[in-house]
C-alpha cells in the first residue's frame, strides 16, 4: 500500500489533526511507501515535526493552500506521480474541501469522519450525528481518508524527516475568486 | 382580454425592473435527502447493517431545509423556478411532498436506494449536467450518514465552483458572493454561476425556514413528482455493520494536586491535547 497525507497547516503552523492523520497514515503504511504533501508558506523547522509520528519524505508545494480546488490539484499530480492508493487526511474544513474534488480527479472512493484504523478494507466512521458508528467496506483500488479530529489519537514514533521541493504547483486557476478572509481568532487581538 | 393585456404589462414592468438592477430569474435545483427525525432513538436491523426504520418519522434533511428555504426566497426576488431532486425509493415520497408544499415547483425523484455520497452525486450530476440549472443547492451533509461529500462532488463532477458550507450568499446577475466556513473563521467568496452551494444555518436564519400552510400542502398534491430510472451504479463503499457508542462512562475526578493524571487522561484517553 502507497499511502500519501496532506500535511495542512494553518498560517504557517501544524495543527494537531494533522499530526493525527500523519500517526494515522504511518499506522496504515506499516513501514511501506509513505510521503506527506504540504501546500503553501511553511518553515521547514514546523515541518520537521511531522518525524516525531513516523513520517520520513515531505514533498514541499508552491502555492496557495487555502483554496481547496489548488490544492485539490497539486495533491491529484503528487498521488498520480507516486502512485498512491490511499490519501490521508484531517476532516477538517480544508480537508472536507480538498477530500471530495480530489476523490473525483482520481477516481478514488471517499469516507470522511473515521475515527478507527482499518481491518482489511472495512473502516469505522462516525454517522447519524454521533448516535452511531458505521463500518462501511471501501470497494475501490484507490480510497480517500478523512480522519475526524481528536479520534485516532496521536502516535509518537520518531525518524528523520528529508523535505524536498515538488514539481507540482497549486497556483490559481481555480474556479472561486477569495475576497477576503477573517479568522475568529483576530478578534482578540 | 383586457385582463390579460394588463398582467402582461405587469410582467414586462416586473422583468425591465430586475433586469435594470442585474438579476435574472434563476432556474434552482434543491437536492433534498430523507433522514430520520433528530430527536429519533437509533436501531439496527438485518444483522446491524441496516437502520431499524420501524415507527421512525422520516424529515427533509434540516440543512437541505436551510437551502430550500434560501432557493425559494431568491425565486421570491428574482423569478425563476424551483426544482427539488432526490434520490431514493417511493417511501421517499411523503418527505419529497413536503417540499412541494414548502412551496417547489415541481420535484424528481431518481427510483433507486441510495448507496454512498459518491453515488448520490453521480445520480445528481447525471440528471442536471444539461438541464441548465443556475444554482445546484444541498445541505452541507446529511444528518444520517454526515458523509459531507456531495457538494463538492457534485462541483467536480459537473466542472462547475463549488462551496460548502456556504453560510450567506447574494445574486448579482451571473455573479454570487459568498461567505463559507474556513478553520478558525470565515471566507468571502465570488464565483460565476452555475455553482454548487452546500448551505447550512445562516443562509436563511431559523425563523426564516418556511413552514408549509395548508394552502401549500393542498397544491402539493397536485405539483408533479417525476420519477427517473437510475442512471449510475457508481459508488464507494457499503455498509457492512452499524453499531452504537459504548455508554458514556461516570466523570472522574482527578486530585487537584495530581496534574500529571490530570493531563495523561486528557492526552491518552480522552485525546483532546
Amino acid at each position: 500500500m502507497s499511502v500519501l497525507v496532506y500535511i495542512e497547516n494553518a498560517e504557517g503552523k501544524l495543527k494537531k489533526g494533522t499530526l493525527e492523520a500523519v500517526s494515522y497514515a504511518a499506522s496504515i503504511a506499516q513501514g511501506g511507501a509513505l510521503i506527506g504533501v504540504s501546500i503553501g508558506t511553511i518553515s521547514d523547522e514546523e515541518l520537521q515535526k511531522v518525524g516525531n509520528f513516523g513520517l520520513s519524505e515531505v514533498i514541499k508545494i508552491k502555492g496557495e493552500h487555502t483554496n481547496h480546488q489548488n490544492a485539490a490539484n497539486a495533491l491529484q499530480t503528487v498521488a498520480s506521480e507516486k502512485g498512491s492508493t490511499t490519501i490521508v487526511l484531517s476532516n477538517s474544513w480544508q480537508g472536507k474541501g480538498i477530500g471530495p474534488r480530489l476523490a473525483v480527479k482520481l477516481g478514488a472512493g471517499i469516507v470522511t469522519e473515521v475515527v478507527a484504523l482499518p481491518e482489511g478494507k472495512v473502516v469505522k466512521k462516525k454517522g447519524f450525528s454521533g448516535k452511531a458508528f458505521v463500518s462501511v467496506e471501501l470497494t475501490k483500488d484507490k480510497n480517500i481518508i478523512a480522519i475526524a479530529p481528536n479520534s485516532f489519537g496521536l502516535k509518537e514514533n520518531s525518524v528523520p524527516v528529508s523535505i524536498t521541493e515538488g514539481s507540482a504547483t497549486a497556483e490559481d486557476n481555480s474556479l472561486t475568486e477569495t475576497l477576503q478572509s477573517f479568522l475568529y481568532r483576530m478578534r482578540k487581538l | 382580454m383586457i385582463t390579460f393585456l394588463k398582467n402582461l404589462t405587469l410582467v414586462t414592468l416586473i422583468e425591465v425592473k430586475l433586469l435594470s438592477k442585474n438579476l435574472y430569474p434563476m432556474k434552482i435545483l434543491v437536492c433534498i435527502s430523507s433522514v430520520p427525525d433528530t430527536t429519533t432513538k437509533i436501531t439496527f436491523t438485518d444483522n446491524d447493517t441496516q437502520l431499524n426504520k420501524q415507527g421512525v418519522q422520516f424529515i427533509i434533511n434540516p440543512y437541505d431545509e436551510f437551502s430550500l428555504s434560501k432557493a425559494l426566497k431568491l425565486k421570491a426576488e428574482l423569478g425563476g423556478t424551483v426544482t427539488v431532486i432526490n434520490v431514493g425509493t417511493a417511501e421517499n415520497d411523503p418527505v419529497i411532498r413536503k417540499s412541494l408544499a414548502i412551496g417547489a415547483d415541481d420535484a424528481l425523484r431518481i427510483d433507486v436506494a441510495p448507496i454512498d455520497g459518491m453515488h448520490v452525486a453521480n445520480e445528481i450530476a447525471n440528471y442536471a449536467k444539461d438541464k441548465g440549472y443556475d444554482l445546484i443547492l444541498t445541505g452541507r451533509e446529511s444528518i444520517d450518514f454526515n458523509g459531507g461529500v456531495v457538494p463538492h462532488l457534485l462541483g467536480e463532477l459537473l466542472g462547475i465552483p463549488s462551496v460548502s458550507p456556504c453560510v450567506n450568499l447574494t445574486v448579482n446577475g451571473s455573479t454570487i458572493e459568498l461567505e463559507t466556513l474556513i478553520d478558525g473563521g470565515k471566507e468571502t467568496l465570488t464565483c460565476s454561476t452555475p455553482a454548487v452551494i452546500g448551505g447550512q444555518k445562516g443562509l436563511v436564519l431559523e425563523n426564516e425556514l418556511i413552514i408549509p400552510n395548508m394552502r401549500g400542502i393542498m397544491q402539493s398534491r397536485t405539483k408533479p413528482l417525476t420519477v427517473a430510472t437510475s442512471a449510475s451504479s457508481e459508488s464507494a463503499q457499503k455498509v457492512t455493520k452499524l453499531e452504537q457508542p459504548a455508554a458514556k462512562s461516570g466523570c472522574k475526578i482527578v486530585d487537584a494536586a495530581n496534574v500529571d493524571e490530570l493531563v495523561d487522561l486528557l492526552q491518552n484517553e480522552a485525546k483532546v491535547i
